[in-house]
């Protein structure tokens, strides 16, 4: 299906919607009469929008707007209780409704507050936001996800508190990861948590629920690839780092220029699911499936509107936690979230998603980012590059000429993550048997020659190691002195 | 004596009507009453057997349940409805900021569009009423038309509301 939506007019649409929502519950203090009016467009808006007369609008987009209209909606009817304002028309929504929005609303503290800034109070031993992180760990999550998948609920409600609940955990978590590394005082909080969550969840689930065998077979897994814990920490390290460092104030490949503005990095993953069952070794090793986003501003003369970079490095993070390594390439629905955050967070602006994966990418995913219904459809708003941390081999939409233009960038890092890669193996080797011959180390772990030449100089330099020609050995041969 | 039977929709329609006894307990004789209200139609030899076994479960059964034989009546009412028309020189569009404006300030809601117009909800102490709203663009003005249709003092009370600000608005008195 071609989607040829009139994209204009639906934002146009939406707009007063949005604006509720961007005032959030502070749209209480305004006066009746005003949110009377507000009401009042959002519904003509709502109506408009759904008679169909923007035509066919993406169908993720298409639910994002439905659940605009709704939220602002309820966003307002809560105004008006709240009030003690006279307006039935407003008690459309349930109890659970208005419920689950005051609840997760109280979170709003994460809306405004950088990791930096969550860290602070929490290292402050804030009262307000310490309480906030108990109550998520040991009952909000799970009531949040509860309440969320109960079908009396609106779908549209559903999918924009989930949407919105995403983004407060992801800041918690991002602020989380750190604080539990560095701070035996808040692991051991959050550990209590855990604890308390679990032992709740146990005492409501049947024993014959349980079925111990299972997860001893999924340890015992085998797969095209071998990636060990400690190895996608460190593409993970390597990747966000060398990205950050890429994206440094300014960027400049093939003669265009970027102004770098909103350089952020965040983490998805949630490291205090495992607290309880890993070593504190290996929390500080689980990669964090860390992401760095930016808007790239281009210099006039080539292109208009700003794109927004978001390079992540994605995995399947519960296998790094137990058994430690995973074998099995990212499948469509390891990615397919990312797709559609990416759908969601693209405004005016395009999107160039960044995907890097130290296990690759399935067959399946492969044809379908270069697929052409996923040109037809996708490429409107959204580029995709996919990357092989391990080969190198880059992914694109042949059709996608930013996601191309952008290669370059990856592409030229590459051979840094393999030498970077193939120093921390020579280190290794050093360490073992105190030299390393070249040619034996290439034929060992495949490594072209340059890069391995790359890896011996880069190490004489940090460790003060000898690279040397040896005629006896017939090749180069790093050693210490 | 009268049985009446009231649906409603939501709380606050519900504590309209406790409201509604409230204003009238002092003309008529209201009772709410308490328990179950069973509404029976059939052969009177199996609802005579329907009652004697619902006495049989109940403690005290003589005090609790009381039976009447009902008949429908259509009461008396109509429903009222005014229309007010307005011709202007002003523009479509300014007249339709001015509706929005007009209708926010009386608390009536958007409810869905027709094709000649639009249609809201408006909730007073005197009752609710609903709002027929077209405005017909002409090359020297608009021509706009308000239906008001309810039960009871609303709709005079909407009327004169509306009336009294179309003319403020259009400078006429």
């Amino acid at each position: 299906m071609i989607y040829d939506g009139n994209i204009d007019r639906a934002k146009e649409l939406v707009n007063v919607a949005k604006k509720v929502i961007n005032k959030g519950s502070s749209v209480r203090y305004e006066p009746f009469e005003k949110r009377v009016q507000l009401w009042n467009d959002i519904k003509q808006n709502q109506d408009i929008y759904e008679s169909g007369e923007c035509g066919r609008i993406l169908d993720d987009l298409d639910k994002h707007y439905r659940a605009t209209y709704d939220f602002a909606l309820l966003i307002l009817a809560r105004s008006f209780n709240e009030n003690d304002d006279e307006f039935p028309a407003s008690q459309v929504f349930s109890e659970g409704e208005l419920k689950i929005y005051e609840k997760i609303e109280k979170y709003d503290v994460f809306e405004i507050s950088t990791k930096e800034d969550i860290k602070k109070r929490v290292i402050a031993k804030d009262k307000n936001l310490l309480g906030l992180f108990e109550e998520y760990y040991i009952q909000m999550d799970k009531w949040v996800e509860e309440t969320l998948d109960n079908s009396d609920m609106r779908l549209t409600l559903r999918y924009y508190l989930k949407k919105k609940w995403g983004e407060y955990k992801q800041k918690m978590n991002d602020a989380v990861n750190d604080l539990i590394r560095d701070f035996d005082w808040f692991r051991v909080l959050v550990n209590e948590w855990v604890k308390i969550e679990k032992e709740t969840t146990k005492e409501d689930e049947k024993p014959e629920d349980e079925s111990p065998e299972q997860d001893e077979e999924e340890i015992i897994e085998d797969g095209p690839r071998f990636i060990e814990i400690g190895e996608a920490k460190f593409y993970e390290h390597n990747f966000i780092g060398r990205t950050k460092n890429k994206l440094h104030g300014k960027l400049e490949f093939s003669g265009k220029k970027f102004k770098i503005e909103d350089l952020q990095e965040h983490a998805e993953a949630d490291l205090s699911n495992y607290i309880n069952d890993v070593s504190e070794n290996t929390i500080k090793n689980i990669p964090e499936n860390k992401y760095v986003i930016a808007r790239l501003i281009p210099k006039k003369l080539f292109r208009k509107k700003p794109i927004i970079l978001k390079a992540v490095f994605c995995s399947r993070v519960e296998k790094y936690a137990k058994p430690g390594f995973d074998t099995y390439p990212l499948e469509l629905n390891d990615i397919n979230p990312y797709i559609s955050d990416a759908m969601n967070e693209t405004k005016d602006e395009r999107m160039l998603l960044c995907i890097a994966s130290p296990t690759g990418f399935s067959n399946e995913v492969q044809d379908h980012i270069g697929g052409k219904e996923f040109h037809q459809n996708f490429l409107g708003t959204v580029s995709i590059c996919l990357i092989d941390l391990v080969t190198g081999k880059l992914i694109t939409n042949p059709h996608d000429k930013t996601a191309k233009e952008f290669m370059e960038i990856f592409a030229l890092e590459i051979d840094e993550e393999k030498v970077a890669k193939a120093k921390k193996q020579v280190t290794e080797t050093m360490i073992e048997k105190g030299g390393v011959r070249l040619d034996d180390f290439i034929k060992k772990h495949g490594y072209k020659k340059q890069i391995v030449e790359n890896a011996f100089y880069d190490l004489k330099e940090e460790k003060d190691y000898k690279v040397e020609y040896r005629r006896d050995l017939g090749t180069q041969w790093l050693w210490k002195e | 004596m009268f049985l009446l039977i009231l649906d409603y929709e939501s709380d606050a329609e519900r504590k309209r009507i406790d409201y509604a006894i409230e204003r009238w307990q002092h003309k008529l004789k209201i009772k709410k009453p308490k328990g179950t209200i069973i509404v029976l139609d059939g052969k009177q030899g199996l609802i005579d057997e329907f009652v004697e076994d619902l006495c049989s479960r109940l403690e005290k059964s003589e005090e609790k349940v009381q039976v009447h034989r009902i008949k429908s009546y259509m009461p008396e009412i109509e429903k009222n409805v005014n229309k007010i028309s307005y011709q202007t020189k002003e523009k479509k569009d300014y007249l339709e900021k001015f509706i929005k404006y007009l209708m926010a300030k009386l608390g009536a809601s958007y409810e869905y569009s027709s094709e000649i117009g639009k249609v809201y909800k408006v909730y007073t102490k005197k009752g609710q009423a609903k709002l027929d709203i077209s405005l017909q663009g002409k090359e020297d003005g608009t021509n706009v038309i308000i239906a008001i249709d309810g039960y009871g003092d609303v709709v005079d009370f909407i009327s004169d509301k509306i009336n009294s600000e179309m003319n403020t608005f259009l400078g006429e008195s």
